[in-house]
């Protein structure tokens, strides 16, 4: 069987055994998720592939353990990226550097690219605890559950703040929907 | 019930993920990654051979510790008496960690004096069981003399 056929689960612990295929298949299924939740949490492109290399990091070293009775090693492993971002934001205030691979193409509709920014700096803007459910829900389509896995709090807590933060971004980038529509 | 505003947000979030999606860590970090991962392989061996080396020293001690013998239940088979283990000619030292056999083998009675072991008179004639340790060179390297 291919390493790329294997479950998390068994990838993790062969991983950890001394198997590189195994530890590299683990990462490339999850390296894009966690990079993306980092960048969308912090705005830094550099702060994503730090966070995104010290989670994978971090299990080699033995400084974080997978406890499979606290959910699945998806949701162990952005909950790691989730901590390293927030102890960076709460170190050295919050990013809004434009990352470079948003930039687009020099024929990309500006308007579009204008759009996606203003709700990027929206999404940044929000606090904490409703932008990571924004990022994980409404940008990475992670399942209720799977974000109150990653969180360790009920679905209901992930289901309220949820709905405030959409509620919250909605009205931030009214003004902005009005003007570009006038 | 989503408000206006909700409805607003997913939709424009919508927009936001479609751009975001194709992101990714850039290559370096997983070549980072990798290289960790044999520092880390490299560093467990360099731990597991000594242990494994010294484990290996400690069974073959084990062995060549003559056991204390417990009370016989009735019907149990004989008693097996042997001697300590004594070295036997000048090949090199076992290496640490040097996988070693156990052959038994018959030989002459006679073989004991050899050792300073005393042999009476009346069975000087028989054979006698022992125990020979061998290094990964086949030569032996020490001997001891079994009795049931």
């Amino acid at each position: 069987m291919q390493a790329e056929e294997l479950s998390d689960e068994t990838l993790l612990r062969r991983a950890l055994e001394g198997s590189e295929g195994c530890f590299a298949a683990l990462y490339r299924r999850h390296q894009g998720r966690i990079y993306r939740f980092a960048l969308a949490m912090s705005g830094s492109a550099t702060v994503a592939e730090e966070a995104t290399q010290e989670v994978f990091l971090g299990l080699l070293n033995g400084e974080c353990k997978y406890d499979p009775s606290r959910g699945r090693p998806a949701g162990f492993l952005l909950g790691v990226a989730r901590n390293l971002v927030l102890r960076h934001l709460s170190r050295s205030g919050r990013y809004a550097e434009m990352p470079e691979d948003l930039a687009g193409e020099a024929g990309e509709d500006i308007s579009r690219r204008e759009t996606i920014e203003a709700v990027r700096q929206a999404v940044l803007s929000l606090p904490e605890n409703y932008r990571e459910v924004v990022v994980m829900c409404d940008l990475e389509e992670m399942d209720y559950a799977g974000a109150a896995e990653v969180l360790q709090c009920p679905v209901g807590t992930i289901r309220s703040r949820l709905h405030r933060a959409r509620d919250l971004l909605g009205r931030k980038l009214a003004p902005a929907a009005r003007s570009s529509r006038a | 019930m989503k408000t206006e505003h909700e409805a607003a947000a997913i939709e424009e979030l919508r927009e936001l993920a479609g751009a975001l999606r194709p992101l990714e860590a850039p290559g370096r970090v997983e070549q980072a990654l990798r290289e960790a991962f044999r520092r880390r392989q490299r560093r467990r061996r360099r731990i597991v051979v000594p242990l494994a080396a010294a484990a290996v020293i400690a069974l073959a001690v084990l062995n060549l510790l003559p056991r204390p013998e417990g009370p016989r239940a009735e019907g149990a088979p004989p008693e097996t008496i042997a001697t300590d283990y004594m070295p036997v000619g000048f090949g090199r030292p076992l290496y640490p960690g040097e996988f070693v056999q156990v052959v038994r083998i018959s030989v002459p009675r006679m073989e004991m004096v050899r050792f300073g072991l005393p042999v009476f008179e009346d069975g000087a004639e028989g054979r006698v069981q022992a125990d020979v340790v061998l290094g990964e060179d086949g030569i032996a390297r020490a001997i001891r003399f079994v009795q049931h």
